[in-house]
């Protein structure tokens, strides 16, 4: 290909009015030496290449350099943005599929990762709570009996009875922990301001909560009625507790009309034990308990983690079934529009095969447009949920590569599964009948 | 007819539409020699266009036999019409039938996708320049005239050395002077390049131009 000095102005390589007022000599002279007729059009002679014209030259230049070789992807990218509102809004479709997949995937993890974090802090080894219950709030154990129980196992070092409640407070959900001050002690690491409470008017509350609500160790705060002075601030990494508050026992009782039951225990075992030979030995022995070591094990006692590990699969299969019959719809469309084009590329040879392939690539790159936005789409919505009042104190949303792979993996699989029936329309295209058709 | 190899053997070809009603190609018989520049004539419904059709393959004849430089097209399977299409032969039409959105260079490309050994850019840009459009080369068709744009789907259709060019009234839609020109550039590059050329036409500067004229009638050739 030539270098020399020729018409060869594409207004794509032109960026701004300097690059115009350079080329419009170049334009002008061409212009003047460009053949009406002639079938061998020549370059006329260059003016030299001097210092002076050397940023025109190059423009000129890059404008004759040819672009890259035409390839399936550049194809597919070009069809795409011929009609970019309809690529975008069926990339929408997609990106709802994957948002839900994002968002309910983080929210779902964050839960699970919180349960893992509960189960461990301060070392609790195992959790006890009651059998046959739908979720871990309904609990409820006699605390003297449980107690009395646990001394059958010599693995079991100690025992720190909880119960957990849910208080409205300032128009929003708030965890109430309660636990008696002298067993406090031994979850006590997690404190990073003040101390522990030592009276029924003290409480300790968590970081996520103090951040929140701007309370200072020495503030008082009213919950239910009752006003409580601020001794501590804890930070577990646990969002309910970092949400919520640490009290002492009764007063939770109180809450809940209880007289002497516990939604729980936290075990230590003695070192050496194994967590789950002693899981299967107390629940052999008392099958109204049920022990949990691991989130895995959190089905036991709540149903709520595994239903919402269903909804997760359920909206977002939903969403992409969606996703892929508005891709499968706006693709047959497409096709529909393009028989024509159709017809001219199968006529200059392009086998079923390669027309296929592009109506396939143009719903792939949906498909990865949609995710995209679907990522960002999904993780705008789990973010939200951090600042939601009425879920900010449950919910911590944890992202993972694996969720964002399992959302790109279903997208473009359910893209290219929509633009089958529109691929195989368009290799049943009679070239012959293409043609003609208008 | 010269003793140079046969490029074009047609004999008994029929092509009937609507249950045998319309005889759009009918018992026609037609040799045509390689390298040659033949000009199909008659009046509009006579079966021209049908016979491109069945020459590329696009359509497939009810009757009679095909041969395209020995080949018997009549027996190619779909892949087999497909790389015959994409390696034989080149197809100008009436209308440029570029695809918009691509540029003249990469519509020239087109052709040679997923070809083995081949150097698109480089080929394109030749072809390109070779028809006299080296300056436009990453011009959208929209901003080509009728006669540019018919030049590039003259370079489109070389794009893969066809050895037999077919052009569908490619002046149909153009001026006086920019057909003449496009005619100037099909003479010039047919005796450049040594393709077989077989134009169906209406214009009679083609006829003048063309080695041999065919005339057709009612799906035959009749002189």
């Amino acid at each position: 290909m030539t270098e020399k000095y020729i018409c060869a102005v594409d207004v794509r390589h032109v960026r701004n009015w300097i690059d115009y007022v350079l080329l419009y000599f170049d334009v002008s002279y061409a212009i003047r030496f460009s053949n009406s007729s002639g079938s061998t059009l020549k370059p006329a002679n260059p003016p030299p290449l001097t210092k002076a014209n050397g940023r025109k030259a190059a423009i000129i230049k890059e404008a004759m350099k040819p672009p890259p070789p035409l390839s399936l992807t550049r194809i597919t990218a070009r069809n795409l943005y011929r009609q970019p509102v309809r690529t975008l809004l069926t990339a929408f479709g997609v990106a709802i599929g994957v948002s839900a997949i994002v968002a309910l995937g983080a929210v779902s993890r964050g839960l699970r990762g919180s349960i893992d974090n509960a189960l461990n802090i301060d070392s609790a080894d195992l959790m006890v709570f009651q059998a046959g219950i739908a979720a871990d709030l309904f609990s409820n154990l006699d605390e003297a009996d449980t107690r009395k129980k646990f001394a059958d196992f010599p693995e079991i070092r100690s025992a720190t009875a909880g119960i957990t409640h849910i208080v409205r407070f300032d128009e929003q959900y708030l965890i109430v922990v309660g636990l008696y001050p002298n067993e406090f002690a031994d979850v006590t690491t997690s404190l990073v301001e003040g101390r522990a409470f030592e009276s029924k008017d003290e409480i300790v509350i968590g970081s996520e909560f103090q951040r929140r609500m701007k309370f200072a160790v020495g503030d008082e705060i009213e919950i239910s009625g009752a006003t409580y002075r601020i001794t501590g601030v804890i930070e577990t990494g646990v969002v309910f507790f970092d949400s919520g508050v640490v009290m002492h026992i009764d007063l939770v009782r109180g809450f809940r009309g209880w007289s002497d039951g516990v939604t729980n225990f936290s075990l230590r075992l003695v070192e050496g034990s194994d967590p789950d030979a002693v899981i299967e030995q107390i629940e052999t022995t008392y099958p109204e308990l049920a022990v949990i070591a691991r989130a895995e094990q959190y089905g036991k006692i709540d149903q709520g983690l595994a239903a919402s590990d269903n909804m997760v699969w359920v909206i977002s299969a939903l969403a992409l079934v969606i996703g892929c019959l508005v891709v499968g719809n706006t693709m047959w469309m497409s096709v529909s529009q393009r028989t024509r084009e159709i017809g001219i590329l199968r006529a200059i040879g392009w086998s079923r095969k390669r027309v296929m392939g592009i109506i396939i690539c143009e719903s792939i790159g949906i498909g990865a447009v949609g995710c995209v936005l679907g990522f960002a789409m999904g993780f705008g919505l789990s973010e939200a949920t951090r600042v939601m009042q009425d879920v900010q104190s449950f919910v911590d949303p944890d992202y993972s590569i694996l969720i964002f792979g399992r959302a790109l993996v279903v997208a473009i699989l359910l893209s290219v599964l929509g633009s089958l029936p529109p691929a195989i329309k368009s290799a049943r295209i009679s070239p012959a009948e293409a043609l003609r058709y208008e | 007819m010269s003793n140079a190899p046969i490029a074009v053997n047609a004999k008994g070809l029929t092509r009937h539409f609507d249950h045998g009603r319309v005889k759009a190609v009918d018992v026609l018989d037609l040799e045509i020699a390689a390298g040659e520049f033949v000009a199909i004539k008659g009046p509009s419904g006579c079966g021209k266009s049908t016979l491109l059709n069945l020459l590329t393959a696009i359509d497939r004849p009810d009757g009679g036999s095909l041969h395209v430089f020995e080949r018997n097209i009549r027996d190619l399977d779909a892949a087999g019409a497909d790389a015959y299409r994409s390696n034989d032969v080149g197809l100008v039409f009436q209308l440029h039938n570029l695809l918009p959105h691509l540029t003249a260079i990469e519509n020239v490309q087109l052709p040679m996708m997923g070809r083995k050994n081949a150097k698109p850019n480089e080929r394109a840009a030749e072809l390109l320049t070779r028809v006299g459009l080296e300056a436009r080369i990453n011009a959208l068709p929209t901003t080509l005239s009728g006669g540019e744009r018919q030049r590039v789907a003259v370079a489109r259709a070389l794009a893969n050395q066809p050895r037999l060019l077919l052009a569908d009234e490619p002046t149909g839609a153009l001026d006086s002077q920019t057909g003449a020109a496009l005619i100037d550039l099909f003479v010039e590059l047919q005796r450049a390049l040594g393709t077989t050329l077989v134009m169906v036409t209406h214009d009679e500067r083609v006829a003048e131009r063309a080695n041999r004229v065919v005339n057709m009638l009612d799906g035959k050739v009749v002189g």
